[in-house]
């Protein structure tokens, strides 16, 4: 009479779990038809270091979407930390503890986002944007305003070298998507994570201390946000003030074209990986064809559009509602009552 | 034809039948109930007939003429009028605005309000409640917002009231105050399809009884032909399990058993004015009050739900200094609160993953989950609590409300608790399941654990507890060892 399976996953949300890998392999389409070049690996290897840091920003995106927050100071941390890390290696700091000082800068600007969420109860949309504003600020302070240049072997190498044949910069990513998928997945901290995002007053009756776990989500944010930007001056050979800008946007896109819910509790790291390819690959695309970057802008927000219409229709989530092949209408959850 | 037709309804849900071919029909001004186990598709039938869902297949016939109920809002205006069971009222509206929401009568635009309270009165009347018209609803008890709802049903012309378990979170003497709206609505010609799992209202109220099992419908007969035990039968397809859950031996056993959960003048914001008790290893203590008697803060003050304003709580003779849920559970004490929705369940999670989320570190290492031992767990509960589902990994906001609720209960057997709180722990449980329930329980006390069970089913009361208090007006009205408790006893300490 009781029939289930252990290994079944959730139909319902099909659609909004493998969109985004249909809409990657119609992206490598495309791109392949309009690049015959496209499967080099010189090719692949580009595409892959030129959007390996975007892939760990948008995971540090993940991180406090999955709490149902957001965190718009991912780029500016960024760039604050790959100034840092110029700075301290100029100064004659090893290159190792120079990265580490940018993920400890990274890590304490998400403190202040986790303190201002979990124990001010700022909402998390005006907690990172007051963290952006003085981070931004910061930076232009010990910038000055330019682009510090660095002229060192291990940095360049961490930033242009090979591994294996692989870029150091690709093993970065992979090892960050690694970590934070099994973190995510398979640990105590990630299950407790999701739950928060989920329904936080159910998790705290679960004997979770929501608090913490909110504090936590930001501050590993603003650290990884710090790894990337120590890895974006390696590559660059230079710490920039400006660099990674409109990445808070782009790294909320990719996790929203992989299938978060900015309403918190769903979305998983692999996916947010894929968004985020998704996200540089049609910037990639959109060079190749020539067109200029104020229309790319355009492109991506209806991408963005497009694929929340398409979980919604898929998941019945937003105020859609399905044609039926007879004409009828399918519900939207809204109107869904127990 | 009869008055309401639903013909040859067809519903499927990723991974299930919800409705397999059904026929229903209902006549007009008969109260016409709907039973069945959890998941058996009562409330997507409902769903369906108030537009809340769209039929795969299947006509809707009303008063020999095919209607097509797009939403919620078109089956209002076609006569089709559901009251949740989570209330929809606004709180602070008056009732009459309440009652008149959507079409206030008005002249240019501006409202009528003495006209509007004058017909919302008439309309309270008419159902047996004299209530002013211009309270706020946030004041009012559950009873009397329910009373609001119909009323506001009644102005709205509907010739048919749908009810899916209205009377779960009532004690007996409000369910009676509901029956008396339902006959004066049968009265009226209105046609009352009413879901419930507690059989001897149909037997109480109904005209006709349809049985639905697994999206088929076994058939509808009047209650006034069979038994209680032919309709369970009818129900579940064997007999229900007769047992007496309590025992004097227990009870013996429990005089000299250590005091495990103490609690000392406690009291609450709201309506908890100093209560005392004690919990003995063993022992099942049964809460009983009126919505509103302080009954659920009680609980839910002990556990940190609620802050406390104050008394003492002591677990195994040790006073608790900040009692928060986090700390009571390391403290080996487990609460299942009655709101499952808000308070119970992470609606977007996965079943494993609800079941799971408070015994996570008994099933890890090093704070990585197991998850071979995670799914073993799990898929034993699901078998043992007969939960409905097709998967592990089926989000838990698409199952049925029964079997939610065995989700919550899944998620406190699992932690080891040595003393567990249960607000309303069958609410919305089939019969069948009702009884594995109270299995459970036992089992549970008789291994050493201890339960507080409120509730605001009588007779589960009489059938586990070894003890039983009545709260009232957030006091301790009465105290009953299970020898001399009768049901007349309880209701008469509740006023
Ligand atoms: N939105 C949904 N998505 C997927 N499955 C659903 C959905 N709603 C209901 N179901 C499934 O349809 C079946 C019937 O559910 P329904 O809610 O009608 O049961 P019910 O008879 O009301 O049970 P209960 O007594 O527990 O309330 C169940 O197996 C349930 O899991
Ligand atoms: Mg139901």
């Amino acid at each position: 009479m009781l029939k289930f399976s252990k290994k079944g996953f959730d139909r319902r949300n099909f659609w909004a779990d493998y969109q985004v890998w249909v809409i990657f392999s119609a992206l490598i389409i495309c791109y392949s038809i309009i690049s015959p070049e496209f499967f080099t690996s010189t090719n692949i290897n580009n595409i892959l270091t030129q959007n390996a840091m975007l892939v760990v920003v948008s995971l540090a995106q993940l991180l406090a979407v999955v709490t149902g927050g957001i965190d718009l100071s991912v780029a500016a941390i960024l760039a604050l930390s790959g100034v840092m890390v110029a700075k301290f290696v100029t100064a004659g700091v090893p290159v190792g503890l120079a990265t580490l000082g940018a993920i400890g800068i990274g890590a304490l600007a998400g403190c202040i986002n986790g303190f201002l969420v979990s124990k001010l109860k700022f909402a998390p949309f005006i907690a990172t944007l007051a963290t952006l504003v003085m981070v931004k600020g910061m930076t232009f302070i010990q910038s000055g305003g330019h682009v510090i240049y660095v002229t060192n072997e291990t940095f360049a190498f961490l930033g242009r070298g090979n591994l294996l044949g692989i870029p150091v910069i690709v093993w970065v990513m992979i090892l960050v998507t690694v970590l934070v998928w099994f973190v995510m997945g398979r640990t105590i901290v990630g299950r407790r994570l999701y739950a928060v995002g989920g329904n936080p007053e159910a998790a705290r009756l679960a004997g979770i201390n929501v608090q913490r776990y909110l504090f936590f989500a930001y501050v590993c944010s603003g650290a990884l946000c710090g790894l990337a930007g120590a890895f974006m001056a390696f590559r660059l050979g230079a710490g920039s003030p400006t660099i990674g800008q409109e990445w808070e946007l782009d790294s909320i896109a990719a996790v929203v074209v992989g299938g978060a819910s900015l309403m918190g509790g769903i979305g998983t790291p692999i996916n947010a990986m894929f968004g985020a390819f998704i996200i540089g690959f049609i910037r990639n695309i959109l060079n190749l064809m020539g067109v200029a970057a104020y229309p790319q802008m355009i492109v991506k927000g209806l991408i963005i559009i497009l694929s929340v219409v398409s979980q919604g229709l898929g998941s019945g989530l937003i105020g859609f509602k399905i044609k039926k092949p007879g004409g009828e209408k399918e519900i939207t959850s809204k109107e869904r009552q127990e | 034809m009869s008055y309401l037709y639903m013909k040859g309804i067809n519903k499927s849900f990723p991974g299930v039948r919800a409705l397999k071919a059904v026929d229903f029909k209902a006549e007009k001004g008969e109260v016409h109930a709907i039973a069945g186990e959890n998941g058996a598709g009562k409330s997507t039938l409902i769903k369906i007939l108030s537009g809340a869902y769209q039929p795969d297949e299947g006509q809707i016939y009303l008063d020999e003429k095919e209607i097509k109920i797009s939403t919620p809002h078109s089956g209002r205006i076609q006569g089709i009028s559901v009251i949740y069971q989570e209330l929809s009222l606004v709180p602070y509206l008056t009732i009459a605005e309440n009652i008149f929401l959507g079409n206030m009568p008005s002249k240019l635009g501006a409202v009528r309000r003495n006209e509007m309270n004058k017909r919302a009165k008439k309309a309270l009347e008419d159902i047996g409640f004299d209530l002013n018209p211009s309270s706020l609803v946030k004041d009012l008890s559950i009873v009397q917002q329910q009373a609001v709802e119909i009323a506001k049903v009644l102005v709205e012309d509907a010739k048919i009231v749908v009810m899916d378990e209205p009377t779960a979170l009532l004690p007996a003497r409000e369910v009676e105050t509901l029956f008396r709206v339902i006959n004066t609505l049968r009265d009226r010609g209105v046609t009352v399809l009413y879901i419930s799992h507690r059989l001897n209202e149909i037997f109480e109220m109904a005209d006709q009884v349809t049985v639905l099992k697994d999206g088929s419908k076994v058939g509808t007969v009047r209650p006034a032909d069979i038994t209680q035990d032919e309709l369970v039968q009818m129900m579940i397809g064997r007999k229900p399990a007769d047992r007496i859950y309590w025992s004097p031996e227990r009870v013996e056993k429990l005089k000299d058993a250590p005091v495990v959960l103490e609690v000392e003048g406690l009291m609450g914001e709201e309506n908890l004015k100093g209560v005392s008790l004690a919990l003995r290893q063993g022992e099942i203590l049964g809460v009983a009050g009126l919505v509103g008697s302080g009954k659920s803060e009680l609980v839910q003050c002990i556990f940190g739900v609620q802050q406390a304003t104050g008394g003492k709580i002591k677990i195994r003779g040790e006073g608790l200094k900040h009692p928060s849920p986090g700390t009571l559970i390391r403290n080996k004490l487990g609460f299942l609160p009655a709101d499952r929705k808000h308070l119970g369940l992470v609606l977007g999670m996965t079943i494993k993953r609800n079941a799971t989320l408070t015994a996570l570190p008994k099933l890890s290492k090093c704070g990585v989950v197991n998850q071979k031992k995670e799914d073993g767990v799990v898929s034993e509960l699901i078998e043992k609590l007969r939960i409905k589902c097709y998967s592990l990994n089926q989000q838990v906001e698409t199952l049925s409300g029964g079997n939610q609720q065995k989700v919550v209960m899944a998620k406190w057997l699992l932690p080891e608790c040595e003393v567990l709180m249960f607000d309303e722990p069958t609410r919305g449980i089939d019969v069948g399941a009702r009884s594995e329930i109270y299995e459970l329980m036992v089992d549970y006390v008789n291994q050493g654990g201890a339960i507080i069970n409120v509730s605001s089913d009588t007779q589960e009361l009489l059938a586990v507890s070894d003890r039983i208090i009545v709260m009232g007006q957030g006091k301790m009205t009465g105290i009953f060892s299970r020898q001399e408790a009768t049901e007349d006893k309880i209701v008469r300490a509740m006023f």
